[in-house]
C-alpha cells in the first residue's frame, strides 16, 4: 500500500506541473524584462561615481584638490568627490560607497614643488566593472591633466625660481619645460594602479541571480498549492487505521514533493542552461559562461528544494485552510526575505536584522544558492541546510500527528 | 454466508476536555451479523464519535469492543469498513486511482468487481476516470463506498451516507446495503434519513451519550418527538 501511496502521491504533484510550469514561465519573463528595464535604464542614466581622494589631513595643499576636481565641469556631472582619511578607505570599499580612490602620498605637493614627485595610487573597487570602469579610466587621465597644469603652475611661480636660487632663470625654465613635455609623453607614472584588496564587496549580478532563484523555490508553494495542501482527514485516518501511521504518510508526502520539485526544476535548468549557454548578451559576471558551466550553477541548487519544499509543507500543514496558507506564504517570503537580504543587500542591513536573518531557512538557502552561483561551496552551509531540512520535516510531521489528536468529532 | 459473529460493546465511555465533556456513557450493546443497524440521534449527541471509536481511529477514554465469532472471539478492526461523512478520497485523481490505493491492500480483483462485483453495482464504473474534484456528491460517496469494500469487510460503518444526495443516488447506496446485508455482513449507519431508517433491521437512539433501543413505527414523529431539540453542538 506504501509503494501505491507514493505512486498516487508523485501522480497527484505531476498534476501540478502545467500550473507550476506556466507561473515559472510568467515569473521568469517578469524577472528577465525587469532586469532589461533595469539595464537600459543604466545605460541612459549613468549615475553618478562617487571617487573617494585620500588626503592626509595636514596636507592643506592636497585638500585644494578636491574643490578643484568638484569644480571642473566637464567630470563633476559623472562623479561625486568624497574626502577620506586613509583608514576609513577599505570600509567605503566594502560598503559599495566609492567605486574607486585617489590616494594621494602624504606631502605630495610639497614634494612636487622640491622636485620629489611621488605616483598617486589609483584603487579600484572589486565590484561591476564595464562602462563605469571605462569611465573612471578616463577620469584618470583627467585628473592627469589637472595635476600636470597644476605642476605647470608651480613651476611657473617667480618664487620658486628665488626659493630655488636658479640663476639662469630662462635655462632653468627651458630645462622644466622640456623635464615637464617628458612627463606628459609619460603621464602614466604619475598613477600607481591597484585594486582593493576587500574580496567582501557585493557582487550585484551573482547575489541578485541567487536571490532570484530562492524566490523561484519558494514560490513553488504558492504556484502548485494542490501539492503541498493536506490529504483529507478521513483518508489521513483511513490510512493510520491500516497500520499506515501518519509519520509514515507524512514522510512519503515529503519524498514525492521533493522528487517532483527536483525533477520539475531539473527540467526547467536544462532548458534555461540551454538557452543561457547561447545568449551573447549577458551581464559581465556570466558572459564567458557555457552550457556546462551554467549546469555546474543549477545542479548543486537542487539541493536547496528539499529544505524549501518542507518549509512550504510545514506551513500548509500547520494551516489547514489553502488560501490562508498561500497568503501567509507570501507575505512570510516577503518578511523572511526582507531580513535574509532578498530586496536590500544582506550586507547593509542593520547589524541587528543580521544577527536575527541567521537563523532564518531563507537566509540559509540564499547562502547556499549564491555559493552554488559563486562555486565557492562551505561545508557549513551544506550541513545547516541539510539540518534545516531535517528540523522543518519534524515539525512539519509533528503538526500532522498534533492535527491528528486534536480532531473534535460530535 | 459468512460465518455468524456479534458485534459486542462493552463499557464504552468517550470524553473530550480532559473529562470535562463526556459525549458518550457506559455504552453496552451487542449485535449479530446480517442485519442493518440505525443509529438515531440529534447532531452533535456523538454518532461520529461512536462510529470512528468502532473504525479504530478514535480511542475510547473507557470500555472496548469485540467481534466475537460463532468459534473465536478477535479484535477485530481489520475487517471493518467505514465510510465518514467527508470522503476519504484523494481529490486530485481519479475514481480508479483512489480505488487502486485502496484494492492494493485487498486480494479481490479491482478489474472483476468493477466489471461484476460492487462496483459495479455502484455504477463507479460509469465516471472511472474524471477526477474526484470534478465529481458530483453521489459520485464521491459511491465511491468512498467502494474504496470501502476493498477489503470485504464483515462490517461497514456509514456515517449518514445519504446526507445531501439526489434520490437515484440513495437508492443506488440502499440497494447496496440490502445487499451487503445479505451476504451476512453488518452494516451500521449513523443517519437522520427516512429511507435509510427503514431499511434498518434495529434502531438505537443515542441520547445523553447513552444508546438506547427504539422502535419505529413508520411513523417519522415519532422520530421528532424523541430527538430532543437543542443539543449541544
Amino acid at each position: 500500500m506504501k509503494k501505491t501511496y507514493f505512486k498516487l502521491q508523485c501522480k497527484r504533484n505531476f498534476h501540478s506541473f502545467p500550473g507550476f510550469f506556466l507561473g515559472i514561465l510568467l515569473l521568469s519573463l517578469f524577472g528577465v524584462i525587469l532586469f532589461l528595464g533595469f539595464q537600459e535604464s543604466n545605460l541612459s542614466k549613468i549615475k553618478p561615481q562617487s571617487v573617494g581622494i585620500v588626503i592626509d589631513e595636514s596636507d592643506n595643499y592636497a585638500k585644494l584638490l578636491l574643490p578643484l576636481l568638484s569644480g571642473t565641469e566637464s567630470i563633476n556631472k559623472q562623479y561625486t568627490f568624497v574626502a577620506l582619511t586613509p583608514d576609513k578607505l577599505e570600509k567605503k570599499f566594502s560598503s559599495g560607497k566609492i567605486s574607486m580612490a585617489f590616494i594621494i602620498p602624504k606631502n605630495y605637493v610639497k614634494d612636487m614643488i622640491n622636485g620629489n614627485v611621488k605616483p598617486i595610487t589609483v584603487q579600484y573597487g572589486t565590484g561591476d566593472t564595464g562602462l563605469a570602469s571605462l569611465l573612471l579610466k578616463e577620469l584618470c587621465s583627467a585628473a592627469a591633466t589637472i595635476i600636470l597644469d597644476t605642476e605647470k603652475g608651480i613651476y611657473a611661480l617667480d618664487e620658486y625660481y628665488f626659493y630655488h636660487n636658479l640663476p639662469n632663470q630662462p635655462e632653468s625654465e627651458r630645462k622644466l619645460n622640456i623635464d615637464y613635455i617628458k612627463r606628459i609623453l609619460m603621464r602614466n607614472t604619475l598613477f600607481e594602479e591597484k585594486e582593493a584588496t576587500d574580496t567582501k564587496q557585493i557582487q550585484y549580478t551573482e547575489y541578485y541571480f541567487a536571490v532570484i532563484m530562492v524566490l523561484l523555490f519558494c514560490f513553488i508553494g504558492i504556484l502548485a498549492p494542490g501539492m503541498f495542501k493536506s490529504d483529507a482527514v478521513s483518508l489521513e485516518e483511513k490510512l493510520h487505521v491500516e497500520g499506515f501511521s501518519y509519520t509514515k504518510q507524512s514522510i512519503l508526502k515529503h519524498l514525492s514533493i521533493w522528487l517532483f520539485a527536483v525533477a520539475s526544476f531539473g527540467v526547467l535548468f536544462f532548458v534555461a542552461s540551454v538557452i543561457l549557454g547561447n545568449l551573447e548578451q549577458l551581464p559581465n559576471d556570466f558572459e564567458d559562461y557555457t552550457f556546462s558551466s551554467w549546469i555546474g550553477i543549477f545542479i548543486p541548487m537542487l539541493l536547496a528544494l528539499p529544505m524549501v519544499c518542507t518549509l512550504i509543507r510545514m506551513v500548509y500543514e500547520w494551516i489547514s485552510d489553502a488560501s490562508v496558507s498561500m497568503l501567509f506564504l507570501f507575505l512570510g517570503i516577503l518578511l523572511f526575505g526582507y531580513f535574509s537580504g532578498f530586496f536590500y543587500p544582506y550586507q547593509l542591513l542593520p547589524k541587528i536584522i543580521q544577527k536575527t536573518a541567521v537563523i532564518l531557512p531563507t537566509k540559509v538557502s540564499l547562502d547556499y544558492v549564491s555559493q552554488c552561483v559563486t562555486g565557492d561551496f562551505r561545508s557549513v552551509t551544506v550541513v545547516s541546510l541539510l539540518c534545516y531540512t531535517l528540523f522543518l520535516l519534524f515539525f512539519s510531521i509533528a503538526g500532522t500527528n498534533f492535527r491528528h489528536k486534536n480532531i473534535i468529532r460530535k | 454466508m459468512k460465518q455468524d459473529f456479534t458485534l459486542e460493546i462493552q463499557h464504552l465511555s468517550k470524553s473530550y476536555h480532559r473529562g470535562k465533556k463526556e459525549i458518550l456513557k457506559d455504552i453496552n450493546v451487542s449485535i449479530k451479523n446480517g442485519a442493518c443497524v440505525g443509529i438515531l440521534g440529534a447532531n452533535g449527541s456523538g454518532k461520529s464519535t461512536l462510529l470512528s471509536i468502532l473504525a479504530g481511529i478514535t480511542t475510547p477514554t473507557l470500555g472496548s469492543f469485540q467481534v466475537a465469532h460463532s468459534t473465536n472471539a478477535t479484535h477485530a478492526t481489520t475487517n471493518i469498513g467505514y465510510i465518514p461523512q467527508e470522503n476519504p478520497l484523494m481529490e486530485e485523481l481519479s475514481a480508479l486511482d483512489n480505488l487502486r490505493l485502496w484494492y492494493s491492500l485487498s486480494e479481490t480483483s479491482l478489474e472483476d468487481e468493477l466489471a461484476n462485483g460492487t462496483l459495479h453495482e455502484l455504477g463507479i464504473h460509469d465516471f472511472l476516470k474524471t477526477k474526484v474534484k470534478y465529481m458530483s456528491g453521489g459520485m464521491k460517496k459511491r465511491l468512498s463506498i467502494g474504496c470501502s469494500l476493498a477489503k470485504s469487510p464483515n462490517i461497514l460503518l456509514l456515517d449518514e451516507p445519504g446526507a445531501a444526495l439526489d434520490l437515484p443516488c440513495k437508492e443506488t447506496i440502499l440497494h447496496c446495503l440490502q445487499s451487503y446485508k445479505a451476504k451476512g455482513n453488518l452494516a451500521i449507519i449513523a443517519t437522520h434519513e427516512e429511507a435509510e431508517i427503514e431499511i434498518c433491521d434495529q434502531l438505537f437512539l443515542l441520547q445523553d451519550g447513552t444508546l438506547l433501543p427504539f422502535s419505529y413505527d413508520g411513523n417519522l414523529d415519532t422520530i421528532v418527538n424523541a430527538i430532543p431539540k437543542g443539543v449541544s453542538q
